[in-house]
């Protein structure tokens, strides 16, 4: 019932490459590294909560490397691969600073647009919350939208375009907390969290190895494989129960007595678009229960607001286990 | 405060709930506390009350918590209304019994706020049932182990079945009530199935009782009936005209009165009667109205009429806490006639031959008849007779009579020739009757010791309570009797002491009614055995006959306390006639002589200051013109007005006293022209008889009529054929239809009854064989839903259905089997715990299972085998890697299956760390409320 795609491996196949690929620098966060995929190819965009230096930046970078192909004039795009940019937020950063400004154009006479870094296909945006809130919903309509509108001219972004937000803790100091408006542009949120000690030494042992990633990255995809990729993930198919279960889980949401805003319908539809890339991630044309659980927390937590902070790490496991229950019950239709 | 409510719950939703939830569990509680208002008095309110109130308060807090109302608030507002009824019963108009409302309402407020926690746990726990069920049978047992005289076992199967009912109920319906957040008409039809299911095994059970001859429904039917009129068991409740003394009051039978109410219009079917347990209480007022009378066919030699006490209760058993004397139906060689005479249907006698072999008498036994004619005063369910009473025959009361007496039987007696009414209270006046007192005193003195008793009675009845009080009585007994030698003789010196007198010639004992204040006031009798024996030396006959049993108990002579009437013999006129009053109930001893049997001492001082003027003696009613033939059967004829002729239909007679079961069926012309009909206790006339009604027909022994004798080796249908044709009626007994259904009620309680009782070690064998089977029951479920999951498994052939049966049986069997399943999901179970264990290939069969559950496409080759390898392998791989031991070690966890069967949302604790991990993240989201 998918469309088989002739002369490259089949899909899953692919994403494993990338996953693969990835994985080789960013060491024990597969889960992690999935959720980006999966994001990237729900065609929407990732926030990353963490502390400085979990390796954010390196999974971006990482990611784009491994993509051919992509903008041409791309400035930063070394050996092929996919346009990357990288912005720091910071307070004093402008709206102009991320989609470019109209400069005299000595030669022409005349103002010409001079695009910003956002024209590109993977963005980098680092510390979002840094930024003042005028820069930041400068780029979150970018993200909604695809386009960029300066003056009487709209610019289309490219078909590829991703971003990966990170952000501090909230307690940190100097910061600009993004309203949950705008959370919810984001398809998903994760926190990278530190390694095990395991790893993290395996990481020591081998720095230098990962030490140079323009070296050691290999492309493994074009980038109209991800675009096709992007449109296989909306063909993957998703069993009626289960959304049937979204449709609970949604409504659940709302229910909960410690649950003070609910889940939006735009929440429920990512999630189901979510699920659906996160089946292809893992390798399957089908979305099972399972990724239900593996998903609410990125999808729907920072889509919501608690009542209070234990509700915030229980109710949505609960109101899905109690989903993963009644699923589990349920006889093979047919 | 309110919270927020986010639902709308509507009133659908709550009649559903309260259909499926709250009403069951009403019923469960209304079926416990007739249970409880059984057992204790102080619950003698009406259990329709009752079960409103709890009912009341039970719907109102479910209702209430429905909607999710915070529990402080509802605290509350129960607290309030709690606070403002019990100012209003407070101040309730002055006409009204105050006392009694109080008590009511302290009862029915506790009945309410239950209610209200059963509401509460229902509608907020999803294991409130079993809590429910649980506290409900502790209340069922504490309540029915106080009734421990009756066939236990079946009891308590009976009693508990509806609360297993209950509970098996419940465990089917609120999984699902509580997993569906929206309960609505569709929906509701799971239940329903759930509930069909429930009914199937249910009536399986039945099933399953009736071929066992035992119907739990009757049973239950029967429990409640016996809740709505009080059971004639004899436990009368004590609680009325406690100043009558050693009479008690017995209620209405009103299960008689459903009967024959509207035919004899008698309302008051109570009466007297003696109270079941003795204490010496200190002040005893008589009242004084004629009990019974009766005709006791014993005589001296010389022909003068010997009389015989008239016994009702033997109390054998002394409660040292209370000084009070207790009937125990667990005495050895019991000997008391166990039957109800307003039970036994006319003329029919009931005989218990046990009666005759636990006297244990031998020497000097005959047969004594009696006829007694029970008072309309007295309760008349009690059997009043001689000492030694086996046989009872009711017989009808002459219409004349009718008013006075309200039924009469006659009783034979296995009667001592040495016993007789005189002794100390009653003595023996000229001096004729000394001498046979004297001869019976030389007979008594052979028996010199009790060595050849059996030691089962001995033991039984010379048990004293330990004490220094007993040890004083006992120092006491043995400086009366130092002198004597024989049991007799003791017997005589403590009559002796008892009546000795002081230098002045004045009694040291006295009688009296008013016996002073107790020493212990919260204690209502303690005390007044010492403040008796060693202080004031004043009382009346239960001070005398406890004081000589203790007495006589201490030396070692078996003796009993009895109740009943004293026989005073006081005019020469209607020889052999006795009239018993009020004022003559009375408690002696009995002493056993060994080959005697029991004899009758009265040790109780008379009334010397008060010398009580005799009751008047009344007519005796006439007596009843003795029946050569009763014969019991059907109308099949209605009479003929004119010729007074019917025709009846029976296979049953009693021919000059003997009964006779006929081995065909006879119909016969009876002549009723001169006949008396009665219809139960009521005259009436031919007419009411009609086609089908049962009869007595019953012709006397009569000089002017034709009457065959009973002849010796001729069978009894022969003779029947021979009776003349037709039959003179004399008098036509039509029993009330509701009566023969009573019969065989009464029959069967009396079989009941007659099984022995049982005793304290027995009851706890069976409440720990009870108790251990549950308990074995609960460890079995883990194993029998196993098997049942592992059939439905093997039984399976369709593939989908088979791959979803070995899913759900391998995820039970390896979690009970010890790889027990936390808060991961099933894929990740089988794939990371089941698999790094078993290598059972639970992982693949998962991926098959989902895929075939979620991808909407069909079996692939190959993974048919896939599913059939792993359910054919889930038991072995647990076997073989865990060891078949420890997986039957780990099956007998029930908090691991009780983890395995909770639901998913009490899984918070343990999902803490998991979550930590997964999501260390702080909402920025999150805001102060």
């Amino acid at each position: 019932m998918m469309m088989e795609p002739s002369n490259l491996p089949t899909s899953p196949n692919r994403v494993q490459i990338l996953t693969d690929n990835i994985g080789k620098i960013i060491r024990g966060k597969e889960k992690e590294v999935k959720y980006v995929i999966t994001a990237l190819l729900s065609r929407g965009h990732i926030l990353l909560e963490d502390n400085p230096g979990a390796g954010k930046t390196v999974l971006a970078k990482t990611l784009a490397q491994s993509i051919s192909g992509g903008l041409d004039e791309a400035p930063l795009s070394t050996e092929g691969s996919v346009a990357f940019r990288r912005i720091q937020f910071t307070p004093d950063l402008l709206p102009m600073d991320l989609i470019g400004s109209h400069i005299y154009d000595d030669n022409k006479k005349d103002f010409i647009f001079k695009k910003g870094p956002l024209f590109t296909n993977v963005l980098l945006a680092d510390e979002i919350n840094r930024a003042s809130p005028k820069v930041q919903s400068a780029l979150l309509e970018c993200m909604a939208e695809n386009q960029i509108s300066v003056g009487d001219k709209t610019w289309h972004l490219d078909k590829l375009f991703f971003t990966i937000a990170t952000q501090n803790p909230i307690e940190m100091e100097g910061t600009y907390p993004l309203p949950a408006a705008q959370l919810d542009r984001f398809y998903m949120k994760i926190s990278f969290g530190y390694v095990t000690e395991d790893v993290e030494l395996d990481i020591y042992n081998n720095y230098l190895a990962i030490g140079d990633i323009r070296g050691n990255v290999k492309q493994v995809l074009s980038y109209h494989d991800v675009i096709e990729l992007q449109q296989q993930a909306q063909g993957v198919y998703i069993h009626p129960e289960l959304v049937k279960a979204v449709v609970s889980i949604v409504s659940a949401t709302r229910k909960h007595p410690d649950i003070s805003l609910g889940c939006s319908t735009r929440g429920g539809i990512t999630f189901i678009k979510c699920l659906k890339s996160w089946a292809l991630v893992n390798g399957r044309n089908y979305v099972i229960e399972d990724d239900l659980r593996a998903l609410i927390q990125p999808v729907l937590a920072h889509r919501l607001i608690f009542r209070n902070k234990e509700a915030s790490r229980t109710a949505l496991v609960q109101i899905v286990d109690r989903e993963l229950d009644r699923l589990s019950k349920l006889q093979i239709s047919r | 405060m309110m919270p927020a409510v986010h639902t709308k719950r509507t009133l659908l939703q709550l009649l559903l709930r309260v259909l499926f939830e709250v009403a069951p569990t009403v019923a469960i509680c209304y079926v416990t506390l007739g249970f409880l208002n059984q057992s204790f008095t102080n619950f003698n309110t009406g259990l329709t009350q009752q079960i409103i109130y709890l009912g009341a308060g039970m719907l109102v807090s479910y209702a209430l918590y429905f909607y999710r109302a915070r529990v402080i608030f509802t605290v509350l507002l129960l607290a309030i209304s709690y606070w403002a009824a019990h100012k209003f019963v407070n101040h309730m108009p002055g006409e009204f019994d105050a006392f009694r409302a109080a008590v009511k309402f302290k009862l029915y407020s506790t009945l309410f706020i239950f209610g209200w926690f059963f509401g509460f746990l229902l509608s907020r726990w999803r294991w409130a049932s079993i809590f429910i069920s649980f506290l409900l049978s502790i209340i069922t047992i504490y309540s029915i182990s106080d009734t421990i005289d009756q066939k236990l076992a079946d009891y308590m199967l009976r009693r508990l079945f509806p609360l297993f009912a209950y509970m098996g109920y419940m465990l089917m319906v609120a999984p699902v009530l509580a997993d569906i957040p929206s309960l609505d008409l569709k929906r509701s039809s799971r239940l329903i199935m759930r509930m069909i299911v429930f009914l199937a095994i249910v009536f399986f059970v039945f099933e399953m009782q009736i071929w066992d001859k035992t119907n739990p429904i009757k049973a239950v039917d029967k429990i409640i009936e016996d809740n709505s009129g009080k059971g004639n068991n004899g436990q009368g409740d004590g609680k009325y005209d406690e100043h009558k003394g050693m009479l008690q009051k017995e209620k209405p039978d009103k299960k008689d009165d459903k009967g024959k109410g509207d035919q004899n219009g008698q309302g008051d079917d109570g009466g007297y009667k003696l109270k079941d347990t003795m204490t010496m209480s200190n002040q005893m007022s008589q009242a004084d109205f004629i009990m019974f009378c009766a005709k006791l066919k014993n005589y001296f030699p010389d022909g003068s009429p010997k009389p015989l006490y008239f016994v009702y209760h033997y109390l054998t058993r002394f409660d040292p806490v209370k000084e009070s004397f207790i009937r125990d139906t667990a005495m050895p060689f019991f000997d008391e006639l166990r039957s109800d005479p307003a039970s036994i249907p006319m003329y029919r006698s009931r005989t218990d031959s046990s009666v005759i072999t636990n006297s244990l008498a031998t020497q000097m036994r005959k047969t004594v008849e009696s006829e007694v004619y029970i008072s309309s005063n007295t309760w008349k369910h009690a059997v009043l007779g001689p000492s030694g009473t086996y046989s009872i025959q009711t017989i009808p009361v002459d219409s004349a009579y009718k008013k006075q007496f309200r039924n009469a039987y006659k009783i034979k007696s296995y009667v001592s020739d040495l016993n007789n009414a005189y002794f100390v209270y009653n003595p023996s006046v000229n001096p004729q009757l000394s001498d046979m007192q004297e001869q019976r005193f030389s007979v008594l003195r052979n028996i010199k010791d009790y060595a050849k008793v059996d030691p089962k009675l001995m033991n039984y009845y010379t048990t004293m309570p330990n004490g220094p009080l007993y040890d004083s009585i006992h120092n006491l007994a043995l400086q009366i009797t130092k002198d004597a030698k024989t049991p007799c003789d003791k017997i005589l010196a403590i009559r002796d002491y008892f009546m000795q007198r002081d230098a002045n010639g004045n009694r040291i004992y006295r009688y009296s009614l008013k016996a002073g204040a107790p020493s212990d006031p919260n204690i209502p009798n303690s005390g007044m055995l010492r403040n008796f024996l060693f202080k004031t030396h004043t009382g009346y006959c239960t001070y005398y006959a406890g004081a000589s049993l203790l007495l006589l108990r201490s030396l070692g002579i078996p003796s009993r306390f009895t109740t009943g009437f004293a026989t005073i013999d006081r005019a020469d006129k209607n020889k052999g006639w006795y009239w018993f009053y009020a004022s003559q109930a009375h408690a002696w001893t009995q002493i056993y002589f060994p080959t005697y049997g029991w004899m009758d001492f009265d040790m109780t001082i008379g009334n010397d200051d008060q010398k009580e003027s005799p009751q008047p003696d009344g007519t005796p009613p006439l007596p009843p013109p003795e029946p050569w033939l009763v014969i019991e059967g059907k109308a099949t004829v209605a009479p003929d007005p004119k010729s007074k002729h019917l025709e009846v239909m029976f296979n049953k007679i009693i021919f000059f006293n003997d009964e006779y079961n006929l081995n065909r069926t006879f119909t016969r012309d009876a002549d009723a022209s001169v006949c008396r009909v009665m219809y139960g206790d009521k005259d009436t006339t031919l007419s009411a008889i009609h086609v089908g009604d049962s009869i007595f027909v019953v012709s006397y022994d009569d000089a002017a009529k034709v009457v065959p004798q009973p002849k010796q080796g001729v069978k009894i249908e022969d003779q029947v054929e021979a009776f003349p044709k037709p039959v003179i009626a004399d008098e036509i007994h039509i029993i009330p239809k509701d009566s023969e259904k009573q019969k065989k009620e009464d029959d069967k309680k009396k079989k009941e009854q007659e099984k022995p009782p049982l005793t304290w070690t027995q009851w706890f064998e069976r409440a720990g064989i009870i108790t251990g089977s549950i308990v074995i029951f609960l460890f079995l479920l883990p194993f029998m839903w196993m098997w049942i999951l592992a059939i439905r498994l093997k039984l399976t052939s369709d593939p989908k259905k088979k791959a979803h049966r070995a899913y759900r049986f391998a995820l039970y069997h390896y979690h009970m089997s010890g790889i027990e399943r936390g808060p991961e999901t099933s894929f990740e179970y089988a794939t990371q715990k089941a698999d790094a264990m078993l290598q059972s290939g639970f992982g693949n069969f998962m991926n098959v299972y989902f895929r075939l559950k979620y991808s909407g496409g069909d079996l692939l080759p190959g993974e048919n085998e896939v599913i059939r390898k792993f359910a054919g392998s889930i038991r072995s791989s647990a076997r073989k890697k865990i060891g078949f031991f420890s997986v039957f070690l780990n099956y007998l966890s029930l908090t691991r299956a009780f983890r395995y069967f909770r639901r998913p949302a009490e899984k918070e604790e343990e999902n803490e760390n998991k979550n930590q991990h997964d999501d260390g993240t702080i909402q920025p989201a999150h805001k102060p409320e």
